[in-house]
């Protein structure tokens, strides 16, 4: 992607350089209230704050001089305490702000905005508390850190309620600040109560990693870095601070420090048990790598690279993250029933659902259960998953009786494990196993060409296949620095069946939770990210959920956010018509059309492009004819390499 | 030539389905039976949501459906897995979809064409 000029006139590498220095800034902070500021403060600004000018220095701290104190307090308030929140929010190197506004939190608002100059946060306005939620997950995953978003107390979180729950199935971190005017005494009728909360958190707290309602800055401070460094503690998730509105707007009348922020170690498996996991995997014969959830950077994919190589095992990649190049031989993701089968050993890297990776339940009445497996291979888990659980909601899967359990976080086991395994191999068990190498290339030749065959069928149809929608997009992007920034299920993972992925960036893994309204906030919150590292983001954008919440459209075209969103529109809620079809047949009724009621966008259709063009976005389309579809994706690209987004519209078939 | 349907809002919905396809721009008359069986299967293959999960042209698709298109099963077990599907797939008994419609989905499938060679595709 070409370099471009950002909108302060910095190019990139000058953009990245100056981000570098707002990230670095001193993770001691010292605030001191009213006229006695502390020494150090005196003599060293802090750094990390651009310096007001001395007209505005003065406006804020002089009042002007024929106001008396009483009204002095009655009017003004000096040293308002949210603006040590922006320090505390900054110190940990928060990029952006995602938010819905909401006057419970107009003092943290107004302070990132003015004090904070609206840089590290920089205040991303969202129309839909589940968009700046939803962004936030995007975001930390193509980011590689969290973002802040803000909420309202009450109306908000309800609304970002989804979005977090989404975030805490996908084991994403996003430091949630939601505002609350606890003091009752302090309230105005009306809206005021109607908008405060005697515990916030509650609705939310089920699938929420940790929460805290601190009363004094120091308490925030602490709490603030106590929750970013939770949330990014494998198994990451969502937190929440709450913050009182009078404590956000009250002058600053106590000394508080920002606590140093020091990551978490994420915690490696028993080395003992990987011993014995090694064992097991060198000796297996036909052993088997699952992976979900397991790259959390681009040294996971490597880690499982070499552990995948040093075995000769195939990989089976369930896609919660980018795990595997799907051009390496390894990655037999498309043959998943074979390896299954014959499996000896299969080693599970933090998977989501180890039950449901090795059995199935087939959606008959009698709701048939089905192992894939032989019933005597030997299971090994490693991963975060059994360290941190909650009891309401029931993502955490059905249980598995593993023979080998390994708590710890899979991307820093790996390389042990390996070590290991390489130890271990005597030359006859190389030479063994180097003889599966041929075995596997030949299946990956043979797996890639019959996908290839496949997505030939319906390549001139009019609605445009999904395979052909996939096709003519990797056309336009694969000369690009490029990262696919949504989920592939709908498109019958079109992409990693066709594509070449070879970078961490270039898959983000899905909503977790299944959420409906994930996709299309989810992909603005990676191009954000991607945007500060100069890639090019793509999205192909289920129809039904970017109208949960369409403003996401207006929110990329106001702050500049290159996005490429090709809508997959089969003008309807699809797999919802492949339910109610199925149990309509099981009564023996209603095969007529009738599993489209309640389920289609028919009638009036939705005009995608014209939703997208009166947001601001660029947009082509409905394009209906296949041979129409890549001139327009040529065009859109053109637009997002030139820093914004742009919309195609393209009637497909369903999956 | 389409079966009327008895509910106001199916036979809006198999118009719209039939549009979304290609327009039956031919009239009854004009066809043979066999074309006539054709455009019947076409439109019941909507009607009765076979396309849901297989597609339009009977491609298929890997979290849905097999492909059942072009070059369909034998009539005889293309017949038996439409009553007594092995998989996931629900069951069309007769009482929901009769011998003739199955069999004129039947003829409809026979007709999509082969696809493109592999080779067209983007690299």
């Amino acid at each position: 992607m070409a370099e471009k000029k950002s909108r302060d006139g910095l190019d990139r590498r000058s953009f990245l350089k100056k981000a570098a220095v707002a990230t670095t800034t001193p993770a001691l902070l010292s605030l001191q209230s009213g006229a006695a500021p502390a020494k150090t403060q005196q003599a060293e600004p802090i750094s990390s704050t651009p310096p007001p000018s001395s007209a505005g220095a003065a406006l804020e701290v002089d009042n002007p001089a024929d106001y008396d104190a009483a009204e002095q307090s009655r009017y003004f308030v000096n040293n308002p305490s949210s603006d040590f929140m922006v320090d505390t929010i900054r110190s940990l190197g928060i990029k952006y702000m995602t938010s819905n506004p909401g006057s419970s939190f107009r003092g943290l608002h107004e302070s990132v905005v003015n004090y904070g100059g609206n840089k590290d946060p920089e205040f991303i306005t969202c129309l839909h508390e589940e968009s700046a939620v939803a962004m936030g997950h995007g975001y930390a995953k193509a980011a590689g850190k969290p973002l802040a978003a803000a909420c309202h107390g009450t109306v908000g979180l309800q609304h970002a309620a989804m979005a977090v729950y989404n975030a805490w199935c996908d084991r994403a971190p996003v430091i949630i600040f939601a505002g609350n005017r606890i003091d009752a005494e302090l309230r105005r009728p009306g809206v005021e109560w109607a908008h405060a909360v005697q515990d916030a958190v509650k609705p939310l707290r089920d699938f929420v990693k940790w929460d805290a309602m601190p009363l004094s800055l120091q308490h925030f401070a602490e709490a603030t870095v106590r929750a970013y460094k939770i949330a990014t503690t494998p198994p990451m998730g969502p937190v929440v601070i709450v913050v009182d509105a009078e404590l956000q707007e009250q002058a600053a009348e106590h000394t508080a420090e920002i606590p140093k922020y020091s990551a978490t170690v994420p915690p490696q498996g028993d080395e003992n048990a990987l011993e014995e996991a090694a064992q097991w995997l060198v000796k297996a014969e036909r052993p088997l790598i699952i992976a979900d959830r397991l790259a959390r950077t681009p040294a996971g994919m490597q880690h499982l690279v070499d552990l995948a190589e040093a075995l000769q095992a195939p990989v089976i990649d369930k896609l919660g993250r980018m795990n595997f190049p799907t051009g390496h031989y390894l990655n037999q993701s498309g043959l998943a029933r074979r390896y299954l089968r014959e499996a000896d050993v299969i080693l599970g890297l933090e998977l989501t659902d180890f039950w449901g990776s090795v059995a199935r339940v087939r959606d008959l009445p009698q709701r048939e259960e089905m192992p894939l497996t032989s019933p005597d291979v030997k299971l090994i888990s490693v991963g975060t998953g059994d360290l941190y659980l909650k009891s309401n909601y029931q993502n955490f899967q059905r249980f598995l009786a593993v023979n080998l359990a390994i708590a710890g976080d899979a991307e820093v086991s790996l390389p042990v494990l390996t070590r290991l395994i390489r130890g271990q191999l005597s030359s006859s068990q190389r030479g063994k196993i180097e003889q599966r190498k041929a075995v596997l290339q030949k299946a990956f030749t043979d797996m890639r060409e019959y996908n290839r065959k496949s997505a030939s069928h319906a390549w001139n149809a009019s609605p445009i296949s999904t395979a052909r929608l996939c096709m003519e997009l990797w056309q336009q992007i694969k000369d690009h620095d490029w990262s696919l920034v949504s989920d592939t299920f709908f498109q019958s993972f079109w992409p990693q069946r066709l594509w070449d992925f070879n970078q961490h960036y270039q898959f983000m893994g899905g909503s977790g939770g299944y959420g409906v309204g994930y996709g299309a906030p989810a992909a603005a919150g990676c191009a954000l990210a991607n945007r500060d590292m100069g890639r090019l983001s793509v999205n192909i954008q289920s129809d039904g959920d970017l109208l949960y919440a369409p403003g996401i459209l207006w929110t990329t075209a106001h702050h500049e956010i290159p996005l490429l969103s090709v809508i997959h529109n089969n003008r309807a809620y699809h797999q919802e018509i492949m339910h109610v079809q199925r149990t309509a047949l099981r009564r023996q009724r209603g095969a007529d059309g009738q599993a489209n009621i309640g389920n289609v966008f028919h009638d009036p259709e939705i005009n995608f492009s014209e939703l997208a063009r009166s947001m601001g976005v660029w947009a082509a389309g409905p394009i209906d004819h296949p041979d129409d579809l890549a001139p327009a994706l040529e065009q859109a690209v053109d637009v997002v390499i030139q820093g914004a987004p742009a919309v195609v519209d393209v009637i497909s078939q369903p999956r | 030539m389409i079966s009327a349907s008895p509910e106001p809002v199916i036979s809006k919905w198999l118009l719209l389905s039939a549009l979304f396809v290609t327009p039956l721009n031919i009239t009854a008359n004009e066809l043979s039976d066999e074309e006539n069986a054709v455009q019947h299967g076409r439109a019941l293959y909507i009607q009765k949501g076979c396309y849901a999960c297989h597609g339009y042209e009977g491609q298929g698709g890997i979290i849905s459906g097999p492909k059942i298109a072009p070059n369909p099963l034998p009539v005889d077990v293309f017949i038996r897995r439409t009553r007594r599907p092995v998989a996931h797939m629900p069951a069309y008994s007769n009482k929901v979809l009769k011998d003739e419609e199955l069999l004129d989905i039947y003829r409809y499938l026979q007709t999509i064409p082969l696809p493109p060679q592999p080779g067209i595709l983007p690299e």
